[in-house]
């Protein structure tokens, strides 16, 4: 018996469906995202004075984004939950550690101030290296 | 704790997919349960010793 035959697919019928759903759920959110984006940005140049709730359009779809991932995690095997907890705690704990080191960074060496639209980035890049240390400990 | 997943596994001639699929579960899952690398909830160790028709302690051992 091979090892291919041994393993079988990789992944079963049902995270199929999981994950197409999520892709599905978490790839509209995005593209509610791309389209309200633009959208917000020119209509603060027509409507100036409705921009604090124009500048919030965006958010909308990002809750449904929320949504989708937290649907996909309670869909998951307990192993796989127990995987994305410790990735999940890896992103939060370094990305907790690096804003507030580039806030100190920036409060008292003199840093360039940056967009807080960075926060995110961090996080989540953190998050796909977590995930990834995660797998591999397991395998 | 240790586990005897993979002889009870291949016994019934089963890929980690086919038991993945039969306990609703990922094939990582099974392979991490294989490897010792991850221990089952109680309510997946119950799955698994029905579905081996096995009490739970013959398939599981704790490590002395």
């Amino acid at each position: 018996v091979s090892e291919h035959h041994d393993q079988g697919p990789k992944y079963t019928p049902e995270e199929v469906r999981s994950s197409r759903r999520y892709f599905a759920e978490f790839g509209g959110a995005m593209l509610g995202y791309v389209v309200l984006l633009p959208s917000a940005i020119l209509l603060i140049r027509e409507l100036p004075e409705w921009r604090l709730g124009l500048a919030l359009l965006p958010v909308a779809p990002l809750a449904l984004a929320l949504m989708a991932v937290l649907r996909f995690l309670r869909r998951m095997d307990e192993f796989n939950r127990q995987l994305q907890l410790e990735a999940i705690g890896f992103a939060f704990g370094g990305g907790v550690m690096a804003t507030m080191t580039y806030g100190l960074l920036e409060a008292l060496a003199g840093l360039p101030r940056i967009s807080w639209t960075w926060v995110p980035v961090v996080f989540l890049s953190l998050l796909g290296l977590g995930t990834g240390v995660a797998r591999r400990r397991y395998r | 704790v240790r586990n005897i997943l993979k002889v009870l596994r291949a016994g019934r001639d089963w890929s980690q997919a086919d038991l993945a699929e039969r306990l609703g579960v990922s094939r990582q899952t099974i392979n991490a349960l294989e490897s010792g690398k991850y221990d089952p909830s109680l309510p997946l160790a119950f799955k698994l010793a029905r579905l081996f028709s096995l009490p739970i302690e013959s398939i599981f051992d704790p490590d002395e």
